[in-house]
């Protein structure tokens, strides 16, 4: 077990408020990592801070193979502007740019064709020409994760992969996740607790501070001990379904 | 008219003002609208009017007063908007009023014969001097050149900001730059069209564009193009019935955005009933 990101003493605060107080994680290299947690509890404040989008205090260290790990990210396609004037090839190229400066760059015939096998590979083959505003919520997720794999990371991010997207795709989308779990590393913020159960070999509680890090097979005790932590704010509907989940699998 | 051009210089200069003025125009027009800009270039595009101001009282180029407080705006903007995130509306409407209430100041100030501040407000493309053609021309080059040779690396900044930051590039300098852009081409449009109708200009012909392709670079294309019928149709217009240039090119603008709005609506409508 080869720890890939090892997280220690992470605070973030906007203001006065603290979204995330003292949190230590190690995730080890091949993990799948699931983090659930209320809304406003600091899920996607994590994630960002991984990614260095915000500032934060404490240490985040991402160990690749050689020095810092490659990461990519798949943003909540809600937030994304969707009517923007570009095509499925262009999006999905963003994964092959360049860092910094780089004057007169154009993509490679090799990074085009590299693009094209990723789109075939994420369902997407013949879509490269069509502008995003023409597609659907999941075509547009699909979209996102194919950019993000295109850009070869060694962990990845994903924020509310299936939010508002149908049944059909969202199980499309989870296989792909199953599928790209076998060389990268994976870290999903959902709110989807039956992917939480079917897939995910760990979970991260969330809410503010770590309230939970293990095994995602919830017993009693420690929804118990959730319900006495703020966690219990998540609904107690979905806490629910976990558990009796858990239970028809003890059966 | 075409007599008029051969014969007369300050038409051929506002001819080469208003197709350069186009260019930009349909470039940062694009940009903004996609990167929801546009009131930020109206702070940015207003605050200047204190530096017209300055100039006149302390008796140097206005322009280059106008540059200094629009380059001040937008470093100000951006960095709140880098800041505080929400506020950023509020903090345009400050600078905004800030801007135009120095301008008045300064120029109440002024000693002697108040000068005439409607050809930067209102703007007046017969006015155009040679050296106005040099000013817009390095604007034009600046800007086509900074957003051609770095053209992929804006498109994936304007379409997810924090993707293209994950993939090491400098958002946080192109935030600036884009912003600086912006203060550039308000300066060169002020002495063309006059620094309220400068959004106008900026939007009218990027949102028609628009309306008719969902391709970046097209789009862009297209803006330019439409930007020259209408500052070409705008300019014989106001030359013929001898009325105001600059707000008669705005006004075939935003008619023609309207237009152009009302075909799509009616059209899609027709399609979806059939």
């Amino acid at each position: 077990m080869t720890p890939q990101l090892i997280i220690t003493n992470l605070s973030v605060n906007y203001g006065n408020i603290d979204a995330l107080t003292d949190i230590n994680l190690t995730i080890n290299k091949g993990e799948y990592l699931g983090i659930i947690g209320p809304n406003g509890g600091g899920k996607s404040t994590l994630l960002k801070a991984i990614l260095g989008l915000i500032p934060y205090q404490g240490k985040i260290e991402k160990i690749g193979e050689n020095n810092t790990a490659r990461i990519s990210y798949v943003p909540q396609y809600t937030t994304m502007d969707r009517k923007f004037p570009i095509s499925v090839l262009e999006v999905v190229l963003c994964g092959k740019l360049k860092s910094g400066f780089a004057p007169f760059f154009k993509y490679s015939n090799a990074d085009i064709q590299n693009t094209l096998n990723i789109l075939e590979k994420v369902g997407l083959k013949g879509y490269e020409n069509r502008q995003i505003s023409n597609l659907s919520g999941g075509e547009f997720q699909k979209m996102l994760i194919a950019r993000a794999i295109v850009s070869n990371p060694e962990i990845l991010l994903l924020d509310e992969p299936t939010a508002n997207i149908d049944k059909n795709a969202c199980s499309n989308i989870y296989q792909l996740i199953n599928d790209l779990n076998k060389n990268i590393t994976i870290i999903l913020v959902t709110h989807d607790l039956f992917a939480v159960s079917e897939n995910i070999k760990k979970i991260a509680c969330l809410n503010r501070t770590m309230v939970y890090h293990g095994e995602p097979k919830l017993n009693e005790e420690i929804i118990d001990k959730l319900y006495g932590c703020p966690v219990d704010l998540i609904a107690h509907g979905i806490a629910h379904r976990v558990l009796s989940n858990h239970k028809e699998l003890q059966k | 008219m075409i007599e008029a051009l051969f014969d007369y210089k300050f038409l051929q200069y506002a001819f080469i003002a208003s197709l350069l003025t186009s260019i930009i125009c349909g470039i940062i027009g694009v940009i903004i609208i996609e990167k929801k800009l546009v009131m930020m270039s109206g702070g940015i595009a207003h605050t200047s009017y204190g530096g017209v101001g300055l100039g006149y009282l302390l008796g140097f180029e206005p322009i280059l007063g106008a540059f200094a407080f629009s380059i001040l705006a937008a470093f100000g903007i951006g960095y709140i908007k880098r800041k505080g995130g929400t506020k950023t509306d509020v903090v345009i409407g400050l600078f905004w009023s800030l801007g135009m209430a120095l301008g008045i100041l300064f120029i109440a100030l002024t000693p002697g014969y108040p000068p005439d501040l409607s050809s930067y407000l209102f703007g007046n493309i017969l006015s155009v001097l040679s050296s106005d053609i040099i000013l817009i021309s390095i604007v034009t080059l600046i800007v086509v050149f900074s957003i051609l040779i770095f053209f992929n690396d804006w498109k994936s900044y304007l379409f997810d900001d924090e993707f293209a930051f994950i993939m090491g590039k400098k958002t946080a300098f192109m935030d600036y730059f884009l912003l600086v852009l912006v203060a550039l081409t308000v300066v060169a449009l002020i002495k063309v069209v006059g620094i309220i109708l400068v959004i106008a200009l900026l939007t009218a012909p990027a949102a028609s564009a628009a309306l008719l392709t969902n391709k970046f670079k097209n789009r862009i294309i297209l803006s330019i193009i439409f930007g020259i019928i209408f500052s070409f149709f705008g300019l014989w217009l106001s030359y013929e019935i001898n009325i105001a240039s600059g707000a008669t090119i705005v006004i075939l603008s935003v008619l023609c955005y309207i237009i152009l709005f009302i075909i799509q609506s009616v059209n899609k409508k027709i399609k979806g009933k059939n």
